[in-house]
């Protein structure tokens, strides 16, 4: 990532003295400037390198139970270092384990809404008229139902699983992608480009591959980054009721509820999972801001 | 207007419809029968009641029976709560909710709005930035994190305020604040946005320029334009003060309908989590009418 980074940096300033640049070099070059949304990025590639890499570097594993540490605040001699749960399971490992799961189910969640939402938005626009009217009438509809209760409910029929909040938050979040696409490919399909390659003989499927899709991509970015967040407190909302991620497995919403529970006696259990939560939340808003400012069509 | 109406409460018609038929099949695809318990029902007793709740009809005539049932108010009886129904449960904690969700909203409107109507008269000054920075610690803190740290501070280190139960005035207070929280971010950002906005439309300079005195311009001409974006608000936030109950209920042990539905969810009380499902599914779908309706009253462009 940070070699991406780099080389993105080195091209923008090489080109910044001649003519042109490329819209995306500018949405970057404008994405640097903003020292928050910057600082909020290294902050959140921070928290992911700690939560794959650092469990490694500790003696404890996941649900390991040190019986003579049994809900002892955080302490570096015994290599707590975020203390322990009222079970003695090492709480460093268990949230940034649980940081894993969140993580993984707000960018594998919102890549299934994005992949959903922008084929079902760029067809609906593209083709228009009734097929237009009825698919987002559709959406319309789903978008008044309470998701949330629905979720529920299924928990309660399919039990209680990992893959279920995939499906089940994926089912939801497209909708707006969907419209965003939509309305943008209404407009993208009036434009020259567009017909000049209907005229060539491109097939629908090509153009709405080569020219519509791409086209919409920036607002669809930045919502996407704002998904995340919303799909990781979804997730923590479930679990922190009980009725998302299930023992062995943890995630920050689970941790959350045991240290509410305990948090009279051990407030570092509520403490180092929430602290963790809000900051990647606060994070991803500010990268969905600042991407928001630089992709503004706007402002160009 | 009329027509207006019209088309808005056709147009929500198909989503009731959604919700109630999700809700009917999702319970027939639950597994295992009503009477498969621990104790075997002899068949002669089995079929007596299968006759009387229809469970040998075709599905589409259960549907019928079950709509009707529906519109009379009834959910059928708890699966796990011996002496009550659905309806009942949901009759007992409703008032809970409805008082906690109300006071929420308003304290919302009321602290919302001043402090996004004092950040955007201050445009880019310490008290916007400073309004701005806590709105978004508002929006980001998700409110089963703020709920405990709540307690934490108030209940158990100054001891001010009690950690639960429900009753008197000095109970409600962590709710409402927990609960409506996320909701006075959510409702200072927009106002501020929408009143930044409203100031510079030309009417409002001209406005200025005849020599309005600022008091009147804010309160007589700009608010109308900037609480709209408020108005349609309600409609989602409501859907979101309903989730949100669920949450503070259960962190408060407050006795609601929140409480009721996870109790209900943890235990596989089918008929009572699709009761609450349905109510509240209802609930946020006619308070989104009424919003639109609102809306469409004040806003004469949205009705032509």
């Amino acid at each position: 990532m940070t070699a991406n980074t780099k080389t993105i940096t080195t091209s923008t300033t090489s080109t910044a003295t001649s003519k042109g640049q490329a819209p995306w070099q500018k949405a970057w070059k404008r994405l640097s400037h903003n020292k928050a949304a910057m600082f909020s990025l290294f902050l959140l590639l921070l928290i992911i390198v700690i939560c794959v890499f650092a469990p490694a570097i500790s003696p404890w594993a996941l649900d390991d139970v040190d019986w003579d540490n049994i809900g002892t605040s955080p302490d570096f001699s015994s290599q707590h270092y975020f203390g322990t749960d009222a079970n003695g399971r090492d709480l460093f490992v268990r949230t940034l384990q649980g940081g894993r799961i969140s993580l993984m189910v707000g960018l594998l969640a919102t890549a299934v809404s994005f992949i959903i939402g922008i084929l079902y938005g760029a067809i609906a626009g593209y083709t228009g008229g009734k097929t237009d009217a009825l698919m987002m009438r559709f959406v319309d509809i789903l978008y008044a139902l309470p998701f949330m209760f629905f979720v529920i409910l299924l928990t309660v029929y399919f039990g209680r699983s990992i893959w279920l909040i995939f499906i089940a938050i994926g089912a939801v979040e497209w909708l707006t992608m969907a419209r965003i696409v939509r309305g943008q490919s209404l407009s993208l399909k009036q434009r020259a480009f567009v017909e000049a390659a209907r005229v060539t003989g491109a097939s629908h499927f090509t153009i709405i591959k080569r020219h519509i899709i791409p086209n919409t991509l920036g607002p669809v970015i930045v919502y996407a980054t704002l998904t995340v967040p919303q799909v990781i407190l979804f997730e923590s909302f479930l679990s922190f009721l009980g009725l998302g991620v299930q023992e062995p497995m943890t995630s920050w919403g689970v941790l959350i509820a045991e240290g509410a529970a305990q948090m009279e006696s051990a407030p570092w259990m509520l403490l180092f999972p929430a602290s963790f939560l809000a900051v990647t939340l606060f994070c991803l808003n500010f990268i969905g801001d600042g991407l928001r400012d630089a992709l503004d069509p706007k402002d160009r | 207007m009329l027509a207006y109406i019209t088309k808005r409460i056709a147009g929500t018609l198909p989503t009731l419809f959604i919700i109630v038929t999700m809700a009917f099949f999702m319970i027939r695809l639950a597994p295992g029968g009503p009477f498969d318990s621990e104790r075997a029902v002899p068949p002669e007793i089995a079929e007596n009641l299968e006759r009387v709740y229809h469970l040998n009809d075709p599905l589409y005539v259960q549907y019928g029976y079950y709509l009707a049932n529906i519109l009379k108010g009834d959910f059928g009886p708890s699966f796990k709560y011996q002496d009550y129904t659905v309806s009942e449960l949901i009759q007992q904690g409703f008032p809970v909710s409805l008082k906690l969700g109300l006071l929420a909203i308003i304290l919302a409107l009321l602290i919302g709005i001043t402090l996004g109507a004092t950040a955007a008269l201050r445009q880019n000054g310490l008290v916007d930035y400073l309004v701005m920075t806590l709105a978004m610690i508002g929006v980001a803190i998700p409110n089963f994190v703020m709920a405990p740290i709540l307690v934490l501070v108030f209940a158990v280190f100054l001891g001010w305020l009690p950690a639960g139960g429900w009753g008197d005035l000095k109970q409600m207070v962590l709710p409402v604040i927990a609960l409506s929280l996320p909701q006075i971010a959510t409702v200072a950002r927009m106002t501020r946005a929408s009143l930044i906005e409203t100031l510079n439309a030309p009417y409002i300079r001209t406005a200025k320029a005849k020599g309005v005195p600022p008091r009147i311009l804010l309160f007589r001409h700009a608010s109308k334009a900037t609480m709209l974006p408020i108005i349609s608000w309600l409609g989602p936030a409501t859907a979101a003060i309903i989730t949100g109950s669920v949450v503070v209920e259960q962190i408060f042990g407050l006795p609601g309908i929140g409480r009721h539905f996870v109790n209900g969810a943890l235990n596989r009380d089918y008929t009572l989590v699709m009761g609450v499902v349905v109510f509240y599914g209802v609930l946020i779908v006619v308070m989104n009418l009424l919003v639109d309706l609102l809306y469409a009253w004040l806003d004469p462009r949205i009705r032509y």
